[in-house]
């Protein structure tokens, strides 16, 4: 077994040097786009090497935390970018390229990143804001000539498997965004398990769609790199396009499918889930939220032959920590499928109906906050140090743990995780805002959630305004959908503000 | 009204937002997400009555208004 994240890429690459890590699809490509895109394991193994010996040089030494920032299609600079970070034994900090500046600014002090990793185009953009006008940037298109000066010979490293990876910034319910800390044993105990539990092989071709920020790519990154399979990044846009999806699913010959179910339930609303698509594809995984089950049964139905399995886990114990193998459709259509048992080296169990998750998963704890981390990683008698994870869960006859919801007001959408207090306090720290309340509602039909806030003003204000404002404190994902602005809002007899009021009053229930 | 601002008020009551480019990407300028689109669909199928083909909607042919109705008359 390795020590270090990295080696599971170099191993791979030793194997078969010209297989390529990273393949971006036959179609919609240029062959000039094609050759900036493709990389083969050789090449981004001997340029992480180069890149990691040219960071050094500009002084980044061990635990040093070093962002980047790519769109999806440059995935293999991206893979390049994490290897370097990883061998010059730093800590990789994902940023997605669509937050706005100034939760990037938050992420990169917090982090106290030494270097922003991207495109110069990106750079130039970021420059703009006073704060960024001296930060660090790394702009790989113009360094690259420098970074291939250096030796591609491998390195050796300091770092050992309790050293923390990456860390990955979620939201906060303070309106802060927090950054989880992951070690490498972390990350290699969720690896050497799936690859062996779903015998992932270099003959597989993995999708790779969820955003690098968000822990569920950690399991296409690793379990591809360990097993020398292709991974094939799904263009971003492409996600609310099913019959793109399809097309790509089936261009690239896929045989792992791996993000959050509301993508799959797309495709099924549009039709598309048929008998004679999407015919390489072998083993489907869904996780960060459940699958409406009357999609997943209709996926099962028609591919009785493929393998469904249900992911279940927080950022905080590294992707899963368990899991359950769909085996038949399920008959009860009212109730989501179990997330299941631990994984390998996991310990579940509930106190009070709240999960708790102990073993090689549980994570380091937060960055430069020992006291959320206090609170939320404890020592539990007999059981070690374990993780609450706040999910409130029902364990079956058979063993398997089912989800039942959020202990707080935390909602998923679309797999991202979103505290509703993180969105109420953004929209409060306007100047001219009374108060507000922030819900989620459930559209009956296709089962997607929606955030709305409930707001009063203090002076003449209409939402399209409200929600410029919103966006220069939040990423899209979090700014509600909808706005109503309203003379007062509902309270209950404490004097909070009446959620469940609004939610009656949109008519619809969560 | 013709399709194309009823295509546009309806996107512009749903998301609270002003589109002010007909050519603008929708996808970039976030008005388009998942759960706009299906209202969308929705809509183009109950209230405008047109059948929309799923399978052919792409970032190329169905991101801006323009290119949605040049998509839209392709389809009669």
């Amino acid at each position: 077994m390795v020590k270090l994240i990295q080696d599971y890429f170099s191993i791979s690459a030793k194997n078969d040097p010209g297989k390529l890590a990273v393949d971006v699809g036959e179609d919609a490509l240029s062959e000039k786009e094609k050759e900036v895109f493709n990389k083969s394991f050789g090449w981004i193994d001997n340029f992480s090497n180069q890149f990691a010996r040219y960071l050094k040089e500009k002084s980044v030494k061990r635990g040093d935390r070093v962002a980047f920032i790519f769109k999806k299609q440059n995935l293999s600079y991206s893979i390049a970018s994490i290897l370097a970070i990883l061998k010059c034994d730093a800590i990789y900090v994902p940023i997605h390229y669509k937050l706005p500046p100034k939760r990037i600014i938050k992420i990169l002090s917090d982090s106290d990143a030494k270097f922003l990793i991207c495109s110069s185009l990106f750079a130039k953009d970021l420059k703009k804001h006073a704060v960024l006008s001296n930060f660090p940037f790394f702009e790989i298109d113009k360094e690259k000539i420098n970074i291939e000066k250096r030796g591609a010979g491998a390195l050796s490293y300091a770092n050992n498997s309790d050293d923390a990876a990456y860390i990955m910034y979620t939201s906060g319910s303070t309106g802060n965004p927090k950054g989880v800390v992951i070690t490498h044993g972390n990350i290699i105990n969720a690896t050497e398990w799936a690859v062996e539990e779903f015998g992932i092989t270099s003959e597989d071709r993995m999708s790779q769609h969820p955003p690098l920020n968000f822990d569920l790519s950690t399991f296409d990154l690793y379990c591809a790199f360990k097993s020398g399979a292709s991974l094939h990044p799904v263009p971003e846009d492409a996600s609310i396009f099913p019959g793109e999806l399809v097309r790509f699913i089936e261009n690239n010959k896929l045989t792992i499918w791996n993000s959050v179910p509301s993508v799959m339930v797309q495709m099924a609303v549009a039709g598309l889930v048929k008998p004679d698509r999407m015919p390489t594809l072998k083993k489907i995984f869904f996780n960060g939220e459940g699958f409406p089950t009357k999609f997943l049964a209709e996926w099962m139905k028609i591919y009785p032959d493929k393998e469904f399995v249900n992911m279940y886990g927080p950022t905080e114990t590294t992707v899963q920590c368990t899991f359950y193998r769909v085996h038949e459709p399920p008959k009860d259509l009212t109730r989501l499928v179990p997330i299941g048992k631990a994984c390998h080296n996991v310990e579940v169990f509930d106190v009070d109906g709240e999960l708790y998750v102990g073993g090689l998963g549980v994570g380091r704890g937060y960055w430069n906050d020992p006291q959320r981390t206090s609170e939320l990683f404890i020592n539990y008698p007999g059981r070690g140090r374990v993780y609450k994870t706040g999910d409130l869960v029902r364990l079956l006859p058979d063993g398997n743990y089912e989800f039942i919801g959020r202990r707080d007001n935390q909602v998923k959408i679309h797999g991202n995780r979103i505290e509703l207090g993180d969105i109420e306090s953004a929209i409060n720290s306007l100047p001219y805002i009374r108060e507000a309340g922030v819900i989620a509602v459930t559209a009956s039909e296709i089962e997607d959630k929606k955030v709305i806030a409930f707001v009063s003003v203090n002076e003449d204000k209409k939402p399209e305004s409200l929600k410029s404002d919103l966006k220069k404190l939040l990423p899209l994902y979090m700014i509600p959908q909808q706005i109503e602005i309203r003379d007062s809002l509902p309270k209950t007899g404490n004097g909070k503000i009446d959620r469940v009021k609004l939610k009656n009053e949109y008519g619809r229930e969560n | 009204m013709n399709m194309e601002e009823k295509i546009k008020k309806f996107l512009e009551k749903e998301t609270q937002k002003t589109i002010v480019d007909n050519k603008a990407n929708l996808l970039e300028l976030g008005i388009l997400d998942s759960f706009t689109m299906i209202r969308l669909l929705n809509f183009l199928e109950q209230d405008l009555k047109i059948s929309v083909k799923m399978e052919e909607l792409s970032p190329q042919n169905f991101s801006s208004i323009n290119n949605m109705i040049k998509t839209i008359e392709s389809w009669k």
